[in-house]
């Protein structure tokens, strides 16, 4: 019974998958979180510290604290009018991706206080992308594109002085890649990785209702092994050890926030994703693959991204037993022209989120929130493409749901 | 205690994660086990391929293809599950810089399509393709100058167990196994060789056969959609003028008041059958009686006027042998029993080994001469029929009659064979149907 209620639980985190934020990070990863469009750093004196935060543990008060969030996302399928060139041919398109949904938990806990420390743990799902196109052109590269990252992070916190707190954590990434495309050579490829990283935070709490936090996560490689089938045709040419590597970016972010008498939080981040180090996509086999598709199957592909910025601003209003949360979010798109593709057609977006929490007792608290986040629709054409796509994607946008519980004890 | 619980959940979810398939080396089958060696026969340039192509198959041709022969020897299997190593002959195309200069301006690359070409009844060793080709300078084998020097596909021609390497075997003639298990590992072990020279294969397969071949290429069809369909893309199969329903066929040779037209392929098959059926004697069947002896015509020494002379079948000076009934080579017994008998043994060997009982999901074009005079054309009306009656849609069947009065070798006194003439007219008409494919003018 232990090993089927694992199991679920497993398969629900490895079919969360999604791409939401520039790029395929999720930054959203809490009910509080999403309430404030992940600003919820400086000011943050929940569970989700944990994650977010670690620093800001040691001003919480001296309790447990668990919370569990269910955070659902629904993906529009996105749209691509125009033309691709394959194998020499410009092909005509006006076709849909797949619409996506996903349920994706989350779990966080900071320990009561143990001298001057305090330890978190969080498990969450900070990255992602799924993108399954069935038509052609986009199958021809794209058929399924899917990212499935789940991280568990263990963290502390210690107090420097009475205002000033030092958190660090380990970062653990299980992740999952599926790479399906399906042409005159296709490719059916599975792999997973374990990965390790390290996150730091830096929180100060002044006596004037001033905090200012500085959080890092460092970037992890994710470098998916397993097994590639290659086919040419209906041949199956190649079944056999593969690799690829994708980076989960590293981020600084820089957060401020600022309490008014009237328990009004004004957060702002200032966050700096450093996409650069995503710049190619280089499948790799434990032997060699047929001549003729070692061109598109096994020559690195340039992608080039772009370090991008993004600011989030957050309010929250605390009222006696409710608190109101609201936020927006402007984000970049890390994709230049150049490699914008198929298997993550991203544009740049703004999001706008509300949410609340509701104090049961001294114990229990439930919260949920929602983001919409808008997104651009972006035109590509083929002089500026190395996919040779011309024409324009949208429909985008992305509606997130989240609910959580939270317990002290 | 929560947080070990948090822990416990951690650590089982690390456990409970893991990916299928083959970690490892490239699992897909090599050829490894079947290709055993290669031999270098004859390097023919573009240049040189040009003027031979010029002068026997296309006057006007602008391009032609270079000409790599190489005798490639294999593992593969006997009628009895015996190992055998057989050997057969392989030629690569090349392509001019022209050629490749001009597909690359329609965005395109040089790559390669193979033909398993199944060759026609030989009765001497000296005939068989790998020794054929001489190392000469020049282009030996007639098929492999259409279907690779001018046409630049690979061809894969298979000796035959019985020829070649295995020239100590028995041929085992028209028996639908052995045929198709050589031809395929003789395709298995080309892949091998070429793959590991670093030709551009697109795994496009096409398979072609004349005569006996027709036969074997119809096997070698059945063959690959069994057990290789996914190891290559069969675009096309071409059997020509093939005996596929065996039972049929000798129903109609074996008439007591037909003339044989070639006595020596009837004298083949029964001898075949007999070495390799136990319950089939040889004695049983055939006039002569000392069996050794006529065992020994079949055993690749022997040209098809010694084996007619040996059998008593020459009746001019010339060599002339089409003047016997079947009684004339067969026993009037085993010929009675054969008409009137269902249950006749080699009746049954034939029925088991007939090649057009199937369910084709390839493309097949059956190519013949409508005025046969060696094989009958219902060999290919009725296997037609019988795919047609199976429910294999007429896009994906097709039936090509070719009338003798379009031959380019049209008979004579050094020419007396229709079957024999029409061969060049049906490769050329095969060939030009696999490249349309080839191009996608045929879906």
């Amino acid at each position: 019974m232990k090993n089927t209620l694992i199991k679920t639980l497993t398969l629900t985190l490895m079919t969360s998958s999604v791409v939401y934020a520039g790029g395929y990070k999720i930054p959203e990863t809490s009910t509080n979180g999403m309430a404030l469009g992940a600003a919820n750093i400086a000011h943050n004196k929940s569970a989700d510290a944990a994650y977010y935060n670690p620093a800001n543990m040691i001003f919480m008060s001296d309790e447990s604290r668990l919370e569990t969030d269910l955070i659902y996302i629904g993906l529009s399928p996105t749209k691509f009018k125009g033309s691709a060139e394959i194998a020499g041919a410009t092909i005509p398109a006006d076709i849909s991706a797949k619409s996506e949904n996903f349920v994706l938990p989350a779990i966080n806990y900071v320990s009561p206080k143990l001298g001057k420390t305090r330890v978190g743990l969080s498990i969450s799902v900070p990255g992602g992308l799924s993108k399954r196109w069935s038509d052609s052109p986009a199958k021809d590269s794209a058929e399924e594109f899917t990212l499935e990252v789940v991280e568990i992070n263990p963290t502390a916190a210690f107090e420097l002085s009475k205002n000033l707190a030092l958190g660090v954590g380990f970062r653990i990434l299980y992740s999952k890649g599926i790479v399906k495309s399906t042409s005159l050579a296709s490719r059916d490829m599975e792999g997973e990785s374990l990965d390790y990283g390290y996150n730091l935070a830096l929180s100060y709490k002044g006596d004037n209702s001033l905090e200012v936090a500085m959080t890092y996560r460092s970037n992890i490689a994710l470098t998916e092994m397993g097994n590639a089938k290659l086919k040419i045709g209906n041949a199956k040419v190649y079944d056999g050890g593969a690799n690829v590597s994708v980076p989960l970016p590293a981020s600084i972010n820089l957060a401020l926030a600022y309490t008014l008498e009237t328990k009004t939080s004004i957060e702002f981040v200032y966050e700096r994703n450093l996409w650069s180090a995503y710049n190619r996509l280089d499948f790799g086999y434990r032997s060699s693959i047929p001549l003729i598709i070692q061109p598109s199957m096994d020559a690195p592909i340039d992608k080039n991204w772009k370090d991008t910025n993004t600011y989030r601003l957050g309010i929250t209003q605390e009222l006696d037993a409710i608190t109101f949360m609201a936020g927006v979010v402007f984000d970049r798109s890390p994709v230049p022209d150049s490699s914008l593709s198929f298997e993550l057609p991203d544009s740049d977006s703004i999001s706008v989120s509300l949410g609340a929490r509701y104090k049961i007792n001294d114990k229990i608290d439930v919260g949920i929130s929602t983001l919409y986040s808008m997104r651009d629709a972006r035109s590509i054409n083929s002089a500026d493409s190395n996919n040779n796509l011309d024409g324009k994607f949208s429909n985008s946008n992305v509606f997130m749901l989240s609910a959580g519980l939270g317990y002290k004890f | 205690m929560k947080l070990n619980i948090l822990i416990l959940i951690a650590t089982l979810f690390f456990t409970a994660c893991g990916s299928s398939g083959n970690k490892g080396v490239n699992s897909v089958e090599s050829g490894s086990t079947q290709f055993i060696s290669a031999t270098v026969l004859e390097d023919v340039n573009t240049s040189t391929m040009l003027t031979v192509i010029k002068s026997s198959i296309d006057a006007g041709a602008t391009n032609a293809f270079g000409y790599k022969a190489i005798k490639i020897t294999y593992n593969t299997v006997g009628e009895n599950d015996e190992a055998v190593v057989a050997s057969g002959l392989l030629v690569i195309p090349t392509a001019s810089d022209a050629y490749k200069a001009y597909l690359a301006s329609l965005g395109k690359a040089f790559s390669v399509s193979m033909i398993c070409e199944n060759h026609g009844t030989i009765f001497t060793n000296a005939e068989a393709p790998s020794n054929v080709e001489k190392t000469n300078g020049l282009p030996d084998y007639p098929t492999a100058i259409l279907m690779t020097g001018f046409a630049g596909f690979a061809a894969i021609i298979p000796d035959y167990i019985g020829y070649g390497a295995s020239n100590n075997i028995a041929h085992p003639y028209m028996l639908k196994k052995s045929s198709a298990r050589a031809s395929l590992d003789m395709i298995k072990a080309s892949m091998k060789y070429m793959n590991d020279n670093h030709i551009v294969l697109n795994y496009q397969l096409y398979i072609s056969g004349y005569s006996e071949g027709g036969y074997c290429a119809m096997a070698l069809a059945q063959k690959v959609e069994k057990s290789f369909s996914t190891n290559v893309n069969l675009m096309g199969v071409a059997p020509m003028a093939g005996p596929h329903n065996l039972e049929k066929f000798a129903t109609i040779e074996l008439n007591s008041s037909k003339i044989m037209p070639y006595p020596a392929f009837l004298a083949y098959v029964a001898d075949s059958y007999a070495y390799y059926n136990k319950s089939i004697n040889l004695s049983d069947l055939v006039n002569e009686t000392n069996t050794t002896l006529y065992h020994s015509l079949f055993d690749g020494s022997k040209t098809s006027i010694e084996i007619h002379t040996a059998l008593g079948l020459v009746t001019d000076a010339r060599g002339g042998f089409n003047q016997h009934t079947p009684d004339a080579l067969f026993k009037s017994s085993f010929l009675n029993d054969y008409e009137n008998n269902a249950n006749n043994v080699l009746r049954v060997a034939f029925a088991k080994n007939r090649t057009d009982d199937w369910i084709p999901k390839s493309k097949i074009n059956l190519i013949q001469c409508v005025d046969d005079d060696i094989i009958p054309f219902s060999m290919s009306q009725d296997a037609y029929n019988s795919f047609i009656a199976k429910g294999v849609s007429s896009s994906q069947i097709t039936l090509s009659p070719i009338p003798t009065s379009i031959l380019t070798q049209q008979q004579d006194a050094a020419h007396p064979f229709i079957h024999a003439n029409c061969g060049n007219t049906a490769y050329g008409a095969a060939v030009k149907w696999f490249d349309e494919i080839r191009q996608g003018k045929i879906k």
